[in-house]
C-alpha cells in the first residue's frame, strides 16, 4: 500500500492526507445530485469558502445528515476521494493569510484560548455560546448563506432558543436581523485579500527549515526539516528536532499544503501521531504554527519556521536567562554559523565547548555588576534580538495557561483523557522592585516543581485534588483521573475537579510561587477538527 | 525567534504583564475555545465558575442532554442529527463505555 494510501483515511480524524488536485468535474460527480448548477458554480457551494478543515466538516455533514455516499471508486479510496474534494475546495475556495491570521488557534488546536476578549458580547452570546467564534471567523459567505447558517442552526439545534442567552429574548429576530448583517458584513464572500491572494504566485516549501519553538512539559525545542517536493503541493520531510529536555527525535512524514500556504503535516514520532498545522506567510519564506498529537491535541509545541537559504540563522539560545554573578552552559542553535559570538556586556566566555555551524556551546559566567535587561545575542551576522535575559532575581512568576479545561477520560470509554499542559514564566522587577515599573525583565520559562491544590473550599470539602487527578510535579503535566461515576465519592459524582495550578521556582534560597486555574471536568463526543 | 506567541488580545495582555496580580486584573472568562459557555448548567463549567455545580455524575442525567439536543457541540444531538447515538447503552450509567465519538477521534 502506498503511503499516500496509508495516510488517507486520517482525514476523518483531523489529519488532511495528499492528494492530487481534484478538478470540478469530480465535484459534479459527488455534490451534482443535490446542488443546482448556475454560472457562479454549484448551488450553496459557490456562495461560501473555508479553510480545508472547515470544507472536510462541511463533506462531513453531508455525509451524516444528507446522505452523501463517497465510496472506493476507480481505483480510489472513499478517504482519498473525500481528500481530494477537500483539496480542491480549499484550493479553490479557501482563504487568503490574511483571512486565517486572527483564528489561527482554532486550526492550531490551541488549548486553552479564551475568546471572550476577541469578539463583541453580542457576537459571542450568539455563537460563542456553543461552539467557538473562530469557527464563523474561518469562514466567508455571502449574506443569503450566513442567513442560511443561521436557519440550519435554528433547525437543525432547536434547542438554541430556550438554552442561556436564547431564551427571554427575541433570539431569532436578534441573530436574523442583527448579528448576520454584522457577521455578513465582517466575513463577505468576496474580498480583495481573496482575489489579491489568488492572483499571487504561490511558491513550493520544499527546501530546509530551521524551527524553534516550546513545549510545555518538554521545554524549549529546536529543530530542522528538509522538504522534498513530489508532485502538486504534496512533500516529503525529515524532521527531526530536540528539547531542552534532553529528547530527542528524527521521524520522515508527509505533508498537503491548501491553498497555496496552509501546511498540514502527520509524523510519527516514537510511536505517536503528531499532526503539524503550519502557515507560510506571504514571502513563502517562513511558517508558523503547531505541531501536536492526534490523539492529544492539547500536548503540542508552538513553531516558527525560517527557510534555510544558506545563510546564517541563529534561532534560539538556551538557556534564555542568566543570573548576574553566576555561570551557566550556553548554547546557541541554529544554521550556517560562522564567525565571533557576541553577548551581552559581562557575559565571559570562559570554555567553548562546541562550535558548528548549527550549535555553538560555552560554560560562560556572568560578572556580579553586569547590567541586567534583555539583551542581543549575535553568532556572525545571525542575530537573536532579546535573545537572553540578565537578572538579579525572579521577583514573580506566571503560570500559563492561567485558565484552562482538562477532561477525564479512558476507564473503557471512547475518549482519552484530556491532559493539563502547564509552563512557568518569570519576571525580574528590576532594580525599582515594583511590577511594571518600567524596568521589568521578561525571564521566559523556568524551571518550576508543580503542584494543585483545591480553588475554593467547595473543591476542598469535594476532594478534588483527592480525586480528579494527578499532576506531574516536575514537568507540570496534568493527568486526569477515570472516567465514569466513581462510587467513592458524593452521589458517585465524576472525577471533576475545581483546581488551583501552583508552580514553585526556586531563585537561590528563595521559593517563588505562580498559580492558575483549572477545571478539571467531563469529556466530549463531539470532536471535529474545528470547535 | 520569539518563543511564545500571544495569540489573542488576553495574551497580548498578559505578555505585557509582570506579576501575578497583574494577571489577576486581566477579565477572568468561564469559557475555554471550544467549551459552552451555556453555564445553567454548563457541560464543562457550572454557573459559579467550578465544577460543583454540575449534574452529577454525568452519566445520571446525560440522554436528558443529548434528547433535547443541549451543547450539541459537546454531546451528540439525538432530536435531529445523531438518533441512534445511545443504542448500544439503554443505561448511560451502567453502559457509558458504549457511547463513541460522532466525529472520529478520541479526545
Amino acid at each position: 500500500m502506498s503511503a499516500r494510501k496509508l495516510l488517507a483515511p486520517l482525514l476523518l480524524i483531523g489529519a488532511i492526507a495528499p492528494t492530487s488536485n481534484a478538478d470540478d468535474a469530480l465535484l459534479n460527480r459527488y455534490c451534482l445530485g443535490c446542488h443546482m448548477p448556475s454560472e457562479q458554480g454549484l448551488s450553496r457551494i459557490s456562495e461560501q469558502r473555508k479553510t480545508p478543515e472547515g470544507w472536510e466538516m462541511t463533506i462531513s455533514r453531508m455525509q451524516l445528515m444528507h446522505g452523501l455516499v463517497i465510496a472506493d471508486e476507480d481505483g480510489r479510496s472513499a478517504a482519498e476521494i473525500k481528500s481530494a474534494l477537500v483539496k480542491h475546495l480549499a484550493d479553490s475556495q479557501g482563504l487568503a493569510p490574511s483571512e486565517t491570521a486572527t483564528a489561527r488557534y482554532l486550526p492550531e488546536r490551541q488549548p486553552a484560548v479564551q475568546e471572550a476578549t476577541l469578539y463583541p458580547a453580542h457576537i459571542q452570546e450568539t455563537c460563542g455560546r456553543c461552539h467557538s467564534s473562530a469557527r464563523h471567523a474561518l469562514q466567508r459567505r455571502s449574506a443569503e448563506e450566513w442567513q442560511k447558517s443561521i436557519h440550519f442552526h435554528l433547525g437543525q439545534y432547536p434547542s438554541i432558543e430556550y438554552s442561556l442567552y436564547g431564551r427571554d429574548r427575541e433570539w431569532l429576530d436578534i441573530a436574523v436581523n442583527q448579528i448576520i448583517p454584522e457577521i455578513a458584513a465582517n466575513f463577505p464572500l468576496q474580498t480583495s485579500a481573496w482575489s489579491d491572494w489568488q492572483a499571487t504566485e504561490k511558491q513550493s516549501l520544499s527546501g530546509s527549515w530551521q524551527l524553534a519553538g516550546d513545549m510545555p512539559g518538554k521545554g524549549r525545542f529546536v529543530g530542522t526539516m528538509a522538504v522534498t517536493q513530489d508532485g502538486d503541493d504534496h512533500y516529503y520531510a525529515n524532521f527531526s528536532g530536540e528539547f531542552d529536555n534532553g529528547e530527542r527525535f528524527t521521524s520522515r512524514g508527509e505533508s498537503v499544503v491548501y491553498t497555496g500556504y496552509e501546511w498540514r503535516g502527520s509524523f510519527d514520532i516514537d510511536g505517536v501521531e503528531y499532526r503539524q498545522v503550519l502557515a507560510a506567510d506571504e514571502s513563502f519564506n517562513s511558517m508558523q504554527g503547531r505541531l501536536f498529537q492526534a490523539d492529544h491535541s492539547e500536548l503540542g509545541v508552538n513553531l516558527s519556521a525560517v527557510r534555510d537559504s544558506g545563510q546564517p540563522i541563529l534561532s534560539a539560545v538556551w538557556p534564555e536567562q542568566l543570573k548576574v554573578g553566576g555561570s551557566a552552559t550556553l548554547t546557541l542553535h541554529g544554521a550556517n554559523m560562522a564567525g565571533a559570538v557576541a553577548l551581552p556586556a559581562g557575559v565571559n566566555v570562559r570554555s567553548v565547548e562546541r562550535s558548528g555551524p548549527s550549535e555553538w556551546r560555552a560554560v560562560v559566567d556572568v560578572a556580579a555588576n553586569a547590567d541586567t535587561g534583555r539583551f542581543a545575542v549575535s553568532h556572525g551576522s545571525a542575530t537573536l534580538d532579546s535573545g537572553v535575559a540578565l537578572f538579579n532575581q525572579v521577583s514573580a512568576v506566571t503560570v500559563l495557561p492561567d485558565y484552562s479545561v482538562a477532561r477525564v477520560g479512558g476507564n473503557g470509554g471512547s475518549q482519552n483523557k484530556m491532559f493539563g499542559a502547564f509552563t512557568a514564566y518569570g519576571t525580574d522587577y528590576g532594580s525599582d522592585g515594583v511590577a511594571g515599573g518600567g524596568d521589568d525583565i521578561a525571564l521566559g520559562a523556568l524551571p518550576a516543581s508543580w503542584r494543585v491544590e483545591p480553588w475554593d473550599e467547595t473543591a476542598a470539602h469535594d476532594q478534588d485534588v483527592k480525586f480528579a487527578g494527578n499532576m506531574d510535579a516536575t514537568t507540570g503535566i496534568f493527568t486526569p483521573a477515570a472516567a465514569g461515576p466513581n462510587p467513592e465519592r458524593k452521589q458517585s459524582t465524576n472525577n471533576v475537579g475545581n483546581l488551583k495550578v501552583v508552580a514553585t521556582v526556586n531563585d537561590g534560597d528563595r521559593a517563588v510561587e505562580g498559580s492558575a486555574h483549572m477545571i478539571a471536568t467531563v469529556q466530549r463526543w463531539n470532536n471535529p477538527p474545528l470547535r | 525567534m520569539k518563543k511564545l506567541k500571544p495569540i489573542n488580545q488576553k495574551a497580548i495582555e498578559l505578555a505585557g504583564t509582570t506579576s501575578q496580580q497583574q494577571v489577576d486584573d486581566v477579565v477572568a472568562m468561564q469559557s475555554v475555545v471550544g467549551c459552552a459557555s451555556t453555564t445553567d448548567p454548563g457541560w464543562e463549567v457550572d454557573m459559579f465558575g467550578g465544577t460543583a455545580g454540575l449534574c452529577q455524575p454525568m452519566e445520571a442525567d446525560l440522554y436528558g442532554c443529548s434528547d433535547p439536543c443541549w451543547w450539541p457541540a459537546q454531546v451528540p444531538d439525538m432530536m435531529n442529527t445523531y438518533p441512534d447515538w445511545s443504542a448500544d447503552a439503554p443505561s448511560a450509567a451502567k453502559n457509558w463505555r458504549n457511547l463513541d465519538s460522532v466525529y472520529p477521534g478520541k479526545e
